[in-house]
């Protein structure tokens, strides 16, 4: 819901079956400046932090050292959310229940464990 | 002495970051609500063990919480060991019949701060490492024993665990450690400088280098690969 509403008031167009996607290829058509790079990053991230290095000077020239560090803070923070959400069996906030029904369906985020604790069928 | 100094990064991190960092070190070796300092520490080294050895195969046999042993005397039991194992590597994994026997076995305030001892330390380490710096050491342990308490307007929910109910306003993350107000301030303020400053309604950042929309493509990646639904 977020990435689809910050990109609207940028009038940009996104793609979100680029988050969910297995492959970079994803992210190329994402409509998000640099989303196969930064696709690329999230699943090295994700793989191996060492891994990473290898994208360190793609990231650079394409994002800068600001833009490296903030993609390196974010998957590390949502590492620590989401390990909080599923710990805890938080649910979906309501809002953004009643928002992301289609998208939800669309990227089959409801077959996750963690969906029980939302009613993803409201 | 600092643990996190501006120049032992390659690049320039946020100042609000660094001092999120040194706020969680601080916190993390002293006495909690709910375990000793010693024991915050051994369910940290537990879970940077976690972390390298990554989630388990799916189909191998693990072991049933009721079977372990619940000892936790001066350092920490297998029962506690497991649970930090599922919470760091497997979360993804968690279902609500296996946290209600976790926190029927531990105790909710004893589950619930191994929780945030897990979340306070994986982001800090993930984000060294992606940026190519060395973990940092874990503080010394502070002695003394847990303050315990439960706070004032938590009570059971829909979470797991008990959260604050009475006129909560936020998003559900945003409490979902609240049955460990220490910990859980120490959380968002980590939360806070690496994601979302203080314009988290803001479509439109001017706050960091990347965009909003790149940030939140990031974190969406980030989240399913985690295969997280939250």
């Amino acid at each position: 819901m977020l990435l689809r509403e910050s990109s609207e008031a940028l009038d940009q167009v996104v793609d979100l079956t680029g988050t969910i996607g297995g492959d970079v290829q994803h992210g190329v058509a994402s409509g998000v400046p640099h989303g196969e790079l930064l696709t690329a990053y999230a699943e090295a991230a994700h793989d191996s932090p060492e891994s990473v290095r290898l994208l360190d000077e793609q990231m650079l020239q394409a994002v800068g050292p600001g833009g490296l560090v903030d993609a390196a803070a974010t998957v590390a923070v949502f590492n620590g959310l989401v390990r909080s959400a599923d710990a805890t069996g938080i649910p979906l906030d309501e809002y953004v229940m009643a928002r992301t029904v289609d998208e939800r369906a669309e990227l089959g985020l409801n077959e996750y464990t963690g969906s029980a604790n939302s009613r993803p069928d409201s | 002495m600092e643990a996190f100094p501006q120049d032992s990064f390659r690049h320039l991190v946020d100042e609000q970051i660094l001092a999120a960092f040194e706020q969680a070190w601080d916190g993390l070796g002293g006495p909690g609500t709910w375990w000793t300092g010693a024991q915050r520490m051994a369910i940290a080294e537990a879970s940077r063990s976690a972390m390298a050895d990554g989630p388990r195969p799916i189909g191998l046999a693990i072991p049933a919480l009721g079977d372990l042993s619940r000892e936790d005397g001066p350092g920490i039991s297998d029962l506690t060991l497991e649970v930090v194992r599922r919470v760091t590597s497997e979360s993804g994994r968690i279902t609500a019949a296996w946290a209600a026997e976790a926190i029927d076995l531990m105790g909710p305030g004893r589950y619930v701060e191994l929780v945030a001892v897990v979340v306070l330390t994986v982001p800090i380490d993930i984000f060294c490492s992606l940026l190519g710096r060395s973990r940092q050491p874990f503080p010394d342990v502070i002695a003394g024993g847990p303050v315990g308490g439960v706070p004032e307007g938590v009570a059971a929910g829909e979470a797991y665990v008990p959260w604050l109910v009475d006129g909560w306003q936020g998003p559900n993350v945003a409490r979902a450690l609240s049955y460990v107000p220490a910990d859980n301030a120490r959380r968002m303020a980590i939360v806070s400088s690496m994601y979302d400053g203080s314009e988290f309604f803001e479509m439109v950042w001017s706050h960091r280098s990347l965009s909003r929309p790149q940030i939140e493509f990031v974190a969406a990646r980030t989240s399913a690969l985690n295969e997280c639904f939250y």
